[in-house]
């Protein structure tokens, strides 16, 4: 179901002390933020904590009322549509689980509702548990499980409704890095075979990357920039985004007037003489990461973050060595 | 046994520490177990001394007496039914609504726990008695009467809603309101999501709460006797009048069991099995509490009945105020100072007194608390489980009880203490001890016993870890505590009825002798003078205090803590 976000905006009276010591009343967590996601598509949004990715999410499934803008599922506006009849289906950041029932009655809790003849469900939670690998869990108590096994029951509960929609409000913050990452991986091929259009919130970068075929970069409840993963890297649209995701220099570009973004990676050193004529800086830190080889370089008037690929062909460059430098043409994107 | 001989051993590695635990053991069985014992004892002899169960047969003989148990109780589980019923909206309009003012309502709803147990009797005594301004000029009903099952309800709800009120709402706090937004996310609307998620959720709580109103009901003394009147005997008050008015001790030590026995039994269940099953699901940051939960409809009924509950109030307080600037109430409504004029005069000694025994009981009550606190989180003795018992046992004792047991273990020598001011201190110190120590557990469980492991590590003794570390750590939580104390010190009755004596008398039991001997307009001047000087000491100790441990707040904390 493709999904539609028109200059959506949610406005809260504000509770925070900073907001009230700046006298201001109203509070913009979401500001005029527009986007589609199409249909089959995984869209993430990405950015700082209380930047209103969650009011944002919140809003789409139905708890929050949108101050002004419209949500459409498909062509239907959905803006007065109860959270319940909605059809999009969330995995809460906190799991949501609910403790007085057992694994099963949690996954089975939407269709009991519906009704449905016991038989049918008991069916499509054998199928779902399969899914998420949760078999064999059936009459745990929700306090006996892990957090990973939590995981997979908030997951069963939403993907069993067989949702249009399937929402994650930072599913996977609460786990361990390791099991974060085989999460993740198990949560995209999940969503593809079963093509769900997705959104999808998380604060962590890498996350958003690796499962996304769009990501929404939010600062301050705007909208940054959409694109896919490797668009965002390779031609961010201001020092926000640049800075967000990935690591990146931003030099001053003499003829225009106009900063220039550079990676890490698009700076190429060389060992040179002292005072050689072109772009040349000393180094100020050099740091052995393993795959990469990382470099602070000073120059006349900027600092530069150098990325380089360990080649093993010769010793890095060490502190206090004199370097030539190039920028790669192609990795140079010119802000404003 | 090896164990315990090493836990010994270990104890008596510290001789200071050693001896203070001694010294508690010591104090509790004399304090709490021994007046206990004594009204247990009591009640199995007859007048003439010998051991009997004459007192039982009599209990259930007759009929009045046998009434008495269950007017107690049909009464007690109708208040609790009904003061649960208004605490769960009144918590849920308060946790799941956008309701404005809502500190303002806070306050309201809780004034009722800071002012003396029988306020609301006065009250409806002046509004729904005889010549009560309702029933009889507004209404316009002759002799109305009030007194009996109705009465006592009415009062007792009033008076104990709120402490159910703050029950309910730590336990809807507890409970995430993301669960809700998760049940509807599937499929339920505002009902399914109401009935199969938090009211399943918030049961344990409810149940808790309705055990912890009824503890209350069955020990309340004030509203009793004030409303009960002849043909509704109760039992706190029967055994009161059988002891004071007919001077049958073991008769009313007899009926103070027959009270003991569904009080204990409830605090059991609530301690031991309840709270135990309580859901707590708030992780971390409190979510926003906007939620979808209440449709539009609802808000309002919930609205209308929280604005009516707070008119009550009012309603209640103002009545009070109006009567202690009024001449005689229901006859001669003008204005006059009268009535402040001749409770300053005859009572001032009264307000000395009571002030004096609250602010000697309150500190050592407090720290003696602490220390238990620390003694039951932080250290492993034989006898460890029986001390925290009697320590809590006192929450769940009806005062009547305790006082009796006082006037029974404490009227010779070496322990002559009837007629003094120590037996209302020491009353008061080992009646309130359970609130430091609630809090002082809660608080200690939290601090990683590796900070006090540095502290010894650095040199420092067990005393001077407790002096230095502990004490500042649970400082806030001792302040709330105080603040609690004094206001339960200042405003109780039921125990001290029976310790206070022609030299020392307490406002309390001042005020319900006013109410006896028919002067309404002087127990209210009593009562706000009272009311005053709380709301004072609440204030004062918040000023002094950064934080939010004195104040009102002291309040909402140690009653959340003290029924957990
Ligand atoms: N119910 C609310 N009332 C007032 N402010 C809120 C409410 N919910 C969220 N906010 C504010 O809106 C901002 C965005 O919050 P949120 O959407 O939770 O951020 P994120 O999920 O990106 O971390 C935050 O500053 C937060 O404090
Ligand atoms: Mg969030």
């Amino acid at each position: 179901m493709k999904i539609t976000i028109k200059n959506i905006v949610k406005e809260f009276e504000s509770y925070g002390a900073e907001e009230r010591r700046k006298q201001e009343k109203i509070f913009r967590a979401v500001d005029d933020v527009s986007f589609t996601v199409e249909e089959g598509e995984l869209v993430t949004l990405l950015g700082p904590s209380g930047c209103g990715k969650t009011t944002l999410l919140r809003m789409i499934a139905g708890f929050e009322d949108p101050t002004s803008g419209d949500i459409l599922f498909g062509s239907v506006r959905v803006n007065d549509t109860p959270p319940n009849l909605r059809g999009a289906t969330m995995v809460f950041q906190s799991y949501a689980i609910f403790p007085h029932l057992s694994v099963r009655e949690n996954v089975a809790f939407g269709l009991r509702l519906q009704k449905l003849p016991p038989p049918e469900i008991d069916a499509r939670i054998a199928k779902v548990t399969a899914l998420v690998e949760l078999s064999g869990l059936d009459d745990r108590r929700p306090s006996q499980l892990s957090g990973g096994q939590q995981q997979r029951v908030a997951l069963a509960r939403a993907l069993i409704m067989e949702p249009q929609l399937l929402l994650f409000d930072e599913p996977l913050s609460n786990l361990d890095a390791k099991l974060r990452e085989q999460m993740r991986i198990d949560i995209r091929k999940l969503q593809q075979r079963l093509g769900i259009t997705s959104i999808y919130v998380t604060h962590d970068q890498t996350e958003a990357m690796s499962i996304s075929d769009n990501v929404i970069v939010m600062n301050a409840g705007r909208l940054e920039q959409m694109g896919p993963p490797a668009e965002l890297y390779s031609r961010p649209v201001n020092r926000f985004v640049a800075s967000f995701i990935g690591k990146a220099n931003f030099l001053p570009d003499p003829e225009s007037g106009h900063t220039i973004m550079v990676r890490p990676e698009a700076v190429k050193l060389a060992l040179s003489g002292e005072q050689t004529d072109g772009f040349w800086g000393r180094v100020t830190r050099s740091t052995y990461l393993g795959g990469i080889l990382e470099y602070e370089v000073e120059t006349k008037d900027a600092a530069l973050l150098v990325h380089e690929q360990n080649s093993f062909e010769r010793p890095p460059f060490a502190v206090g060595d004199a370097v030539s430098i190039k920028l790669l043409p192609s990795g140079l994107v010119k802000m404003d | 046994m090896r164990k315990r001989l090493r836990e010994l051993r270990l104890l008596f590695s510290d001789p200071l520490l050693a001896f203070l635990v001694a010294g508690v053991f010591a104090a509790l069985a004399v304090f709490v177990a021994l007046p206990l014992f004594s009204v247990l004892l009591k009640s199995l002899t007859n007048e003439s001394g010998d051991l009997s169960i004459e007192n039982y047969a009599r209990f259930f003989n007759f009929r009045y007496l046998r009434s008495s148990l269950w007017n107690s109780l049909t009464s007690g589980v109708t208040t609790a039914v009904i003061s649960v019923a208004i605490g769960y909206a009144a918590a849920f309009t308060l946790t799941r609504t956008n309701l404005p003012y809502k500190r303002f309502f806070h306050v309201l709803f809780i004034l009722p726990v800071i002012s003396p147990p029988f306020t609301s009797a006065l009250s409806i005594l002046m509004l729904f008695g005889a010549n009560g301004m309702i029933t009889k000029w507004i209404l316009g009903i002759q002799n109305f009467n009030i007194y009996g099952f109705k009465g006592v309800v009415l009062s007792q709800i009033f008076t104990f809603a709120p402490v159910a009120y703050l029950t309910l709402k730590g336990v809807l706090e507890s409970l995430s309101p993301t669960l809700e937004d998760a049940a509807m996310n599937v499929g339920a609307n505002r009902m399914q999501a109401f009935l199969r998620v938090t009211w399943p959720l918030s049961l344990p709580g409810v149940a808790s709460a309705f055990l912890v109103v009824l503890i209350e009901a069955l020990s309340d003394f004030g509203n009793p006797l004030v409303l009960a009147g002849s043909r509704f005997p109760m039992l706190s008050t029967q055994a009161y009048l059988e002891i004071t008015g007919s001077f049958n001790l073991p008769l009313g030590a007899a009926l103070a069991v027959a009270l003991l026995i569904p009080s204990i039994t409830a605090f059991v269940i609530q301690r031991y099995y309840l709270q135990k099953k309580q859901y707590v699901t708030i992780t971390g940051k409190p979510t926003a509490t906007a939620s979808k939960l209440v449709s539009v409809g609802a808000y309002r009924a919930l609205f209308l009945f929280v604005a009516c509950f707070s008119l009550l109030v009012f309603l209640f307080y103002g009545v009070i105020a109006a009567a202690a600037v009024t001449r005689v109430w229901g006859y001669d409504f003008t204005f006059t100072a009268d009535n402040f004029a001749y409770a300053f005069g005859v009572g001032f000694g009264t307000i000395l007194d009571t002030l004096l025994v609250a602010l000697l009981a309150t500190p050592v009550s407090g720290l003696l608390g602490m220390f238990i606190a620390f003694i039951i989180v932080r250290l492993s003795f034989p006898g460890k489980g029986i001390l925290e018992l009697t320590s809590l046992l006192n929450f769940a004792v009806p005062g009547t009880v305790v006082g009796i047991g006082y006037i029974l273990a404490f009227n010779r020598p070496p322990l002559l203490l009837i007629g003094t001011l120590a037996i209302l201190v020491l009353n008061f110190i080992f009646r309130y001890i359970p609130v430091g120590i609630q809090s002082g557990v809660a608080v200690l469980r939290q601090i990683d016993p590796s900070i006090e492991e540095a502290a010894q590590n650095l040199g420092a003794d067990r005393v001077t870890v407790f002096r230095k570390i502990m004490l500042p750590i649970v400082a806030p939580a001792f302040f709330s505590g105080l603040v609690f104390a004094f206001v339960r010190a200042m405003t109780a009755i039921s125990a001290a009825i029976f310790l206070v004596s022609a030299k020392y008398n307490l406002l309390t039991v001042q005020i319900l002798n006013q109410v006896g001997s028919g002067r309404l307009g002087v127990a209210a001047a009593f009562s706000v003078i009272l009311v005053v000087i709380v709301l004072a000491a609440i204030w004062i100790i918040a000023a002094l205090v950064p934080g939010h441990a004195g104040g009102m707040s002291a309040i909402t904390i140690q009653n959340r803590e003290s029924v957990g």
